[in-house]
């Protein structure tokens, strides 16, 4: 139960630090839609686990 | 902005002079003092003022209004376009006790020079021995006479240069990656603003005001990628 609430959280954090490393770093188109995907994956994730 | 030339008429001594510099086309006020012995400002005097060309021939022959103010005689005139040293000369028509009139003289000189000869000492004041190749292409703003005008790109992307000048801002458009510098240039009293712009194609695109490296970018995803997997797996390994 523990590790759900963590994960949840960790899974949060990283979707914001993702959002903000695509817009702040000079990176390809496509990496950079890959990171968008990675934190709408992060933040359906944490739906999840919060749910 | 007026630059202001001062001649100096005293009632029994040889007048003061002071020489400046000035570009092409700048106003510039003629200023005259005339005192009595004690150092009182008269009034009452009638001054012309006389400039030279380098030549020797007349540019202006002017007459000076007394301005209560500040207790000096004036006038106005531009800065001619021709180089070389000016020589002015003021003439005032003092009427002593007892009606008796006095001509007195001040005599100074001023120097126009060129933009590009005033760059050029500026330059070789900060640095020598040195080899600039500056291409970029260059805007200008601020309100800069013609004579700097003339005095072509490669003298502010100098400038720019020996300035060092750090980066003000910079975007992408498109592909090209724009960097702006603005340096300001002080010359003859006055400050400008030069705006600098280069502007570099980046192969692999632009993107947050950098040029995009793929070896950098790929490996940013795959960093994060194992950094979200380690994370995730520590976390179900220990709870």
């Amino acid at each position: 139960m523990k590790g759900f609430a963590l994960l949840t959280i960790i899974f949060v954090i990283i979707g914001i630090c993702l959002i903000i490393l695509a817009n702040t770093l000079p990176l390809l188109p496509s990496v950079k839609t890959m990171l968008y995907l990675l934190s709408f994956v992060m933040f359906v994730l944490f739906v999840l686990f919060a749910l | 902005m007026k630059k202001w030339i001062v001649l100096i008429a005293f009632a029994f001594f040889i007048p003061l002079a002071s020489a400046k510099t000035y570009l092409p086309g700048e106003q510039a006020l003629l200023l005259v003092s005339v005192h009595d012995w004690k150092g009182d400002p008269i009034s009452s005097a009638e001054c012309n003022a006389t400039i030279f060309y380098p030549n020797g021939t007349i540019y202006l022959h002017t007459s000076l209004a007394y301005d209560s103010n500040i207790q000096l005689y004036k006038a106005s005139f531009t800065i001619p376009n021709e180089t070389g040293t000016y020589f002015e000369l003021a003439k005032c028509k003092v009427l002593f006790p007892g009606n008796r009139p006095k001509i007195l003289y001040a005599r100074s000189s001023f120097y126009v020079s060129t933009g590009l000869y005033e760059v050029k000492k500026q330059i070789e004041n900060l640095i020598q021995n040195a080899t600039l190749n500056v291409t970029a292409q260059i805007n200008i703003t601020g309100n800069l006479t013609q004579a700097v005008l003339n005095a072509t790109d490669e003298i502010i992307g100098l400038l720019l240069a020996l300035h060092s000048t750090p980066i003000t801002k910079q975007y992408c458009e498109n592909n090209t990656l724009v960097i702006e510098k603005i340096a300001t240039w002080t010359i003859n009293k006055r400050t400008y603003n030069i705006t600098k712009v280069e502007r570099i194609n980046c192969p692999f695109g632009c993107s947050n005001g950098e040029c995009v490296n793929p070896l950098f970018s790929v490996g940013i995803l795959f960093g994060i990628i194992i950094f979200i997997g380690i994370v995730i797996y520590l976390v179900w390994r220990f709870t």
